[in-house]
């Protein structure tokens, strides 16, 4: 069970569980009533593809297509892939006994590249030392859910009595007021939330149920502000 | 280009035009890429356990299949629910008009398991609909992109920026009593590699 570290409006802080809210599950696929499971297939063999039949064929290659099937290697097809290891292919499409480098390119939204550079390495920092912190940023929620595309729920969950009571407060607190707060990470709490390296940064606004004695303290979070596409 | 949404509210029709919104129409986005040692690109591809296949980009293909292993062509495939029941595909909802239901509360937006978003583009709107959603008020209705085995939820609403559209299924968190069990151990999910730049 994962856990985050969060402090609250008081500067109190404790590390809590966290659990996503996942998705209702899709329907499922089937023939009549009968469940179909997905494969993947082999449908052409490592020395079938275009690129090498046009270097072998040449010219003669739609002729030897209609005519020969080279396309076809009759051992390969159909062959159901299962377990495999992830390999990297140099340009004459030999397998590198050495790690590749890594770059990492930029492109602006049209689709552009603006930079090349080294990558960047982003560390988790839901378990840091220090927690994950309120900032001043409170949206009532009608305003919130105008602002943002929140598309991942987390739920905080106590683990005794004191956490309980911490998070149950919290929620209330939200609850009340109607409203939602951004909480951010690093020394100065305004960081995005990463919850695992190299992961996606997200904006994390809590919000707060009641329900008589119980109560649900969500962390909902965006990368997706709702902005016309001409902005 | 998409036939467009039509909803109405007190009978009276809206039409708009829709775009997705994806991060990277809104803020870009950046790319890892794997090179040798003169800097030409590498790309990634697959070795079967025994190492007698090399497997490129292009080389496979998802088949369906019974359990006891014989294959179904793809217009074949339909859906059951969790029960075992078939069940029907559902037209999509674009072009066709839908009603709306509202106000609602954000809550219920909140809770929303979120497929896609949309910025739309007005070509027609009631008073009534535009009088609502610029005093913040937002409305649900049925929506389908496309034919689909079940109908999913969306709500339109309006900011300084423009209208909008936000789909999915409608999803709930469980409150929590004090002596609740602790959360499943749930496994990792995999993040895309996106950029990030909204604020």
């Amino acid at each position: 069970m994962r856990k985050i570290h969060i402090s609250d409006s008081n500067a109190k802080n404790t590390f809590v569980y966290f659990a996503p809210i996942k998705p209702p599950k899709n329907p499922l696929k089937a023939f009549g009533k009968e469940r179909v499971f997905s494969k993947r297939v082999m449908i052409s063999g490592e020395h079938n593809d275009y690129e090498n039949l046009l270097n072998k064929y040449q010219e003669k290659l739609p002729e030897i297509l209609q005519d020969k099937d080279p396309e076809l290697d009759l051992e390969i097809i159909g062959r159901p892939i299962e377990k495999t290891n992830t390999v990297f292919i140099n340009k004459k499409n030999e397998i590198m006994k050495i790690a590749p480098n890594w770059i990492e390119l930029i492109f602006d939204r049209d689709g552009n590249e603006k930079e090349r550079r080294v990558p960047e390495e982003r560390s988790s920092n839901i378990t840091d030392d220090l927690p994950i912190r309120f900032t001043k940023m409170k949206l009532k929620r009608k305003d919130a859910v105008r602002k943002f595309v929140f598309t991942r729920t987390l739920q905080l969950w106590h683990s005794d009595g004191l956490s309980f009571e911490f998070l149950y407060n919290i929620a209330k607190d939200l609850d009340d007021n109607d409203e939602m707060m951004l909480v951010g990470a690093g020394a100065k709490g305004r960081d995005p939330l990463i919850f695992q390296n190299n992961g996606l940064p997200w904006r994390g606004f809590l919000e707060g149920r009641i329900q008589g004695d119980s109560y649900a303290l969500l962390l909902r979070l965006s990368n997706l502000e709702l902005k016309s596409l001409n902005s | 280009m998409a036939r467009p949404i039509i909803v109405s509210i007190n009978k009276k029709n809206s039409i708009f035009q829709l775009k997705k919104i994806e991060r990277k129409k809104l803020y870009g986005f950046r790319k890892r890429l794997a090179i040798d040692e003169n800097n030409d690109e590498c790309k990634r591809a697959s070795l079967t356990e025994d190492g007698e296949v090399l497997i490129k980009s292009g080389m496979t293909s998802q088949g369906w299949f019974l359990e006891e292993g014989k294959q179904i062509e793809s217009n074949e495939i339909g859906a059951i629910d969790e029960n075992n029941n078939e069940l029907s595909l559902i037209p999509s909802t674009l072009g066709i008009n839908q009603d709306l239901e509202g106000p609602m509360n954000p809550k219920d937006l909140l809770d929303l398991s979120v497929t896609a978003s949309y910025w739309i583009i007005p070509d027609e709107i009631s008073d009534d609909l535009k009088i609502s959603l610029e005093k913040g008020e937002i409305w649900k209705f049925n929506f389908n992109f496309r034919a689909d085995y079940r109908m999913e939820t969306s709500y339109i609403l309006k900011n300084e920026s423009g209208y909008f559209v936000i789909v999915g299924v409608p999803n709930h968190a469980n409150f929590l009593s004090l002596n609740a069990p602790p959360p499943l151990e749930e496994e990792e999910e995999e993040e895309d590699d996106l950029d990030f730049e909204m604020f």
